[in-house]
């Protein structure tokens, strides 16, 4: 593992409220959070608790209503649209739950995807793409699409788009909500061998087996960050 | 699965980063072509609706094309003008009519002309190895080949020596008469052509493609003046068309401004005129030559133009809704690229994109549907308006449907991009189904689109509603003859072998008789100029014992020479006194037969028979004087839709008999089968003489409707398939909204909703869509009614009929494609419902 003290990730007082109608609902309320580069950070806690909500303002697919949040030692609370999709596209890299590939794409044009929108040359996207593939054992499904792969193999495509730009930060929703056990722990697997070899990755999870393979687990509980938990040895 | 440091390195963004348009764009294209092809259904749909619709906006805009925007194939013909004599105080214009001695003044005086030309159509009978044959042809002075700047390909064009009276007779032949007459031969210069038994020497051939002023047109001769015709005395004998061609910079005002001196000199040099001039306000007006050739269809054409463009916006509008709904189903693709680093923009691009590439494959397909229908639009009467010939996909054309399509895809696509792009990634992403949900601001973009639709729905059907009572109302204007069983036919005597009004009475007595006896025919008769037929000649007269007071023009009608028989065979009805009679004869007292116009109007309430009226020109015969001895009905000569404004005096063939005429005979039988007896009536007479422009009057009639039946049937036909399109859009809008609202009627129905009240709830939101588009397209008609007024005939904008009418039509289809949707609601069955949500 490669932490080095420097922070990546830094909430201050951030809060998010949701408005419908007349009813506010108070989705996350004064967050604290420090996590620094190389780190394997899980954030869990019960279904509603906040979690996939810190995970979109972390992801800058939201914003907060208060508070700030500076990301690589920037302060992003406050960028444009288009400023949030440029930082999004070099700084972070997606898993989802649901592995969220473009079905018309194939797998190697899913994992092209974030390089084409980058600007970049095709040959070095190509040399980026194939190396991502390689990694996560998907080489020689790079023509495939989507739908003919199982869940873990699309999983494993994710992880890949997401390694293929050389993010800053690896951000992980429940990456095995929709896998069975075997393909949950070759993902978690995976991530655990990024996570060895410097990337920084921030997990949403609600199992706490999983959970286990990060070396810190922020407790969240209706809004509020309640605990964090070191794992003094973490499941490799 | 195992990494090592090394196999893994931080890569930090020193590759390129700058972004690359082309390339995005290109991937873009790449992605939307695939997506479209992965969607056939949608892709078919969407451009085949788009393929019709600006498939038929460009077949009309070829029309328009053709007929209002195109420049004549000349060099600066968009500065050819026509130079008209007018007769204001008298009512009405005499547009491209000149007399001889009226074009020499404008000619010499108005130094904003370039160069100027009279002309006269010349019809001739020609004949060629032996068999008799009319052909047209032009007459016109040497300058008319530099007014249009073109010469002859072959030879050269006329001399100003050839246009003096007794010169030698030249032509010069059009490219296709030459290539028919001549095989294309070149060396057909020098050859002879015999046209009306005189020889003409052929002096030239001009190039392919050039036509002059219309297709029609076979040859060219000069225009010879003869010192009789170059005098005063003939200033108010128009029967040449005077052109011109502007000065570069110069403008219509200016050269009007120079046209009046000259007529203020005229008046100068003539004090004894001066007062017939200043009482009939007579001068001369400068038009533009296409404008004024185009003035009677220009109106009707962009509103014909403005009608498809309805209808494709229309089209665009479900193609539109179809973007949105498939949008909406690929909302989280847009939430993962959006995601994975992709900016609004550039999602609107690539939205933008696919839109366009589906609008672009709409008008290239709309091409090959504006191609296969110009067919249907010329057998619809097109091709008979002025200038409707050149119909046909030019460049213009082309671009036309470009802009069409790119305008359209951007608009219409930009719908679904803004619309699909603006919600929240986070919450996309985290629905886990595909069923996509589309927000509430989508549902009302699409309400919105189906409103628009109804609006102009109902502004098309109104329209169209209008124009077509206001046909059927034309259709019942009585042209005050009958058409029933009447066949015409044209001849034109040539000088050489009938140069007195002796022999041509001899030929026309003799003619009428033939064609009377023929079996079948139960009247026949002949007229200097047919109803209908194109041909108005009109002049001034006097009625014995009226003063038109100081400063007041003397009366002015439109002159006919017609034979004992003509009024029988057309059925004008005898009102007074007696109808021309073959004793009517050269020698014999002059006689003149009236309308009841005439008769009202200096006569009122009084008996007209036995009065005099007498005049010059060439209608003079004896003393000049004429009298009145019979009174007939007052019958329309051009147009249902005008109004009779000038009175009709009808004299005696056989006391003015003039060269060219058109026979009438009416038949008990078919009248097309009457066709070879006339012929061999015309050739049992003289064998040299043929017949032309052979219809019968209900064709006639029929011609005359072409300017507004061919707009009106295209309009209708655009109006109905607007009415489908609508009916699409709301069937649409409502579908889509029961898809997004099952498990909401599956909760109304478990909490004891019956099938009517969910019934009643889809209905309801479409009664209240159409009922919006009605009021809407209500509001549009009556902004556009003082335009659409300037259109009909016989019925007001404000037509209760057509107001009610079309938005009822409107509503009971909109109504049934309500009930699909409201039906499909009504089938959902709640335990399913529930589990969906």
């Amino acid at each position: 593992m490669t932490t080095d003290n420097s922070s990546l990730i830094k909430l201050e007082s951030v809060t998010k409220v949701f408005l419908t109608d007349e009813v506010e609902t108070h989705a996350l309320s004064g967050i604290h959070m420090d996590i620094r580069k190389g780190e394997f950070v899980s954030i869990a806690g019960p279904s509603g608790c906040g979690k996939s909500t810190l995970l979109s303002i972390l992801g800058l697919l939201d914003t907060p209503t208060d508070g700030t949040y500076v990301l690589n030692g920037r302060p992003v609370q406050g960028l444009t649209l288009p400023e949030r999709a440029r930082i999004r596209n070099r700084e972070i890299g997606f898993i989802f739950q649901s592995f969220n590939l473009i079905g018309d794409l194939t797998v190697y044009e899913n994992v092209e995807l974030p390089l084409t929108y980058r600007g970049m040359p095709s040959n070095e996207r190509k040399q980026r793409v194939t190396e991502a593939l390689e990694k996560v054992g998907m080489g020689h499904r790079a023509k495939h699409l989507p739908s003919q792969l199982s869940g873990g193999q699309q999983q494993r495509v994710a992880v890949a788009r997401a390694l293929a730009g050389s993010p800053a930060v690896l951000l992980a929703d429940e990456p095995t909500g929709n896998l069975d056990s075997k393909n949950g722990d070759a993902v978690m697997e995976l991530l655990h061998s990024l996570h060895k070899t410097g990337s920084t990755i921030v997990m949403v999870t609600h199992d706490a087996r999983f959970a286990r393979h990060s070396e810190r687990t922020i407790h969240v509980f209706d809004g509020r960050v309640v605990e964090e938990q070191v794992e003094s040895d973490p499941t490799r | 699965m195992q990494f090592s440091r090394r196999e893994l390195p931080r890569r930090r963004l020193s590759e390129s980063t700058q972004p690359r348009p082309l390339h995005a764009l290109f991937s873009d294209l790449k992605f939307a072509l695939r997506s479209l092809v992965k969607s056939p259904a949608f892709t078919l749909v969407a451009v085949a609706t788009l393929a019709l619709c600006i498939g038929a906006n460009s077949a009309i805009f070829s029309v328009v094309n053709a007929i209002l925007l195109k420049p004549y194939p000349w060099p600066g013909s968009e500065r050819l003008v026509y130079v008209s004599d007018v007769f204001p105080k008298l009512g009405g214009s005499n547009v491209g009519n000149t007399s001889i001695p009226d074009y020499i003044d404008l000619r010499a005086g108005v130094p904003s002309f370039a160069e100027t030309v009279l002309i006269s159509g010349f019809s001739a009978n020609l004949s060629f190895d032996g068999n008799p044959e009319r052909v047209y042809g032009i007459t016109a002075t040497p300058s008319l080949f530099s007014l249009l700047q073109t010469q002859p390909a072959l030879g050269r064009g006329f001399t100003d020596a050839e246009a003096e009276p007794g010169a030698a007779r030249t032509v010069v032949l059009n490219d296709a008469f030459w290539k028919a007459r001549f095989a294309g031969d070149r060396a057909v210069i020098g050859k002879t052509l015999r046209l009306n038994g005189e020889l003409y020497t052929i002096v030239g051939v001009m190039p392919e493609g050039f036509y002059f002023p219309s297709l029609r047109a076979q040859f060219y001769v000069p225009y010879a003046f003869t010192p009789e015709q170059k005098s005063d005395e003939q200033r108010y004998n128009q029967f040449s068309t005077a052109l011109a061609r502007l000065k570069p910079g110069v403008t219509l005002a200016t050269a009007q401004r120079e046209i009046d001196a000259v007529h203020r000199g005229i008046r100068e040099r003539l004090p004894s005129a001066r007062e017939e001039y200043e009482a009939t306000g007579f001068g001369s007006a400068v038009a533009g030559y296409l404008e004024t050739n185009v003035e009677d269809v220009r109106a009707m054409l962009w509103l014909l133009q403005a009608g498809v463009a309805a209808a494709l916006l229309i089209g665009c509008a479900n193609v539109a809704n179809l973007l949105l709904a498939r949008a909406s189903a690929r909302s989280r693709e847009f939430a993962i690229r959006s995601a994975l680093g992709a900016g609004r923009g550039r999602l609107i691009r690539q939205l933008l994109v696919e839109s366009l590439v589906l609008f672009l494959l709409g008008g290239a397909l709309g091409l090959l549907v504006a191609s296969w229908s110009l067919g249907a639009v010329n057998a619809l009467g097109v091709g008979n308006l002025p200038r409707g010939f050149g119909v046909s996909l030019d460049a213009r054309v082309f671009a036309f449907t470009l802009l069409s399509a790119l305008g359209t895809g951007l608009a219409f696509g930009a719908l679904p991009a803004f619309s699909s792009t603006r919600g929240n990634a986070a919450e996309a992403l985290k629905s886990a189904g595909a069923r996509a949900t589309a927000g509430r601001r989508q549902l009302w973009l699409r309400g919105a689109l189906a409103v628009t639709q109804v609006a102009l729905s109902l502004m098309l059907l109104a329209t169209s509603g209008l124009l077509l009572r206001s046909f059927q109302r034309v259709q019942e204007v009585s042209p005050g003859f009958s058409t029933d069983h009447a066949l015409t036919a044209a001849l034109s005597l040539p000088a050489s072998r009938y140069p007195t009004p002796e022999k041509r009475a001899a030929f026309a007595a003799q003619l009428t008789e033939r064609l009377a006896a023929i079996p079948g025919v139960t009247a026949a008769g002949l007229t200097s100029a047919l109803p209908f037929a194109g041909g108005n000649p009109q002049g001034g007269y006097q009625i014995e014992g009226y003063d038109p007071g100081p400063g007041k023009p003397n009366p002015n009608g439109m002159i006919r020479q017609v034979s004992a028989g003509y009024f029988k065979a057309l059925g004008i009805p005898l009102l007074r006194g007696r109808l021309i009679e073959p004793a009517d004869t050269l020698g014999r007292e002059n006689v003149v037969v009236i309308d009841r116009y005439l008769a009202e109007r200096y006569w009122p309430g009084q008996d007209p028979i036995g009065k005099h009226v007498s005049r010059g020109g060439g209608a003079t015969q004896g003393n000049g004087k004429w009298t009145i001895v019979g009174v007939v009905g007052t019958i329309k000569h051009w147009e249902l839709d005008q109004e009779v404004k000038k009175e009709t005096l009808y004299f005696p063939y056989q006391q003015t008999p003039n060269a060219g005429f058109t026979v009438v005979v009416k038949t008990a039988t078919e009248p097309a089968a009457l066709i070879a007896a006339i012929r061999d009536a015309v050739r049992a007479v003289d064998p040299d003489q043929p017949i032309f422009d052979i219809k019968t009057m209900e064709a006639r009639l029929d011609e005359s409707l072409q300017r507004r039946r061919a707009p009106m049937l295209l309009l209708t036909i655009f109006a109905g398939v607007a009415l489908v399109l609508a009916s699409l859009g709301i069937y649409g809008v409502l579908a889509f909204s029961v898809a997004q609202r099952t498990s909401e009627f599956g909760i109304r129905m478990a909490l004891g909703a019956d099938r009517r009240s969910i019934l009643q709830l889809i209905v309801g939101q479409g009664v209240r869509l159409v009922g919006l588009g009605l009021v809407l397209g209500l509001g549009g008609y009556f902004a556009l009614s003082s335009f659409i007024k300037t259109l009909l005939f016989g019925v007001a904008p404000t037509d209760p009929t057509t107001l009610i009418g079309a938005p009822l039509l409107l509503a009971l289809v909109a109504l049934a494609a309500c009930l699909l949707p409201a039906r499909r609601a009504t089938k959902v069955d709640p335990m399913v419902a529930l589990r969906t949500e």
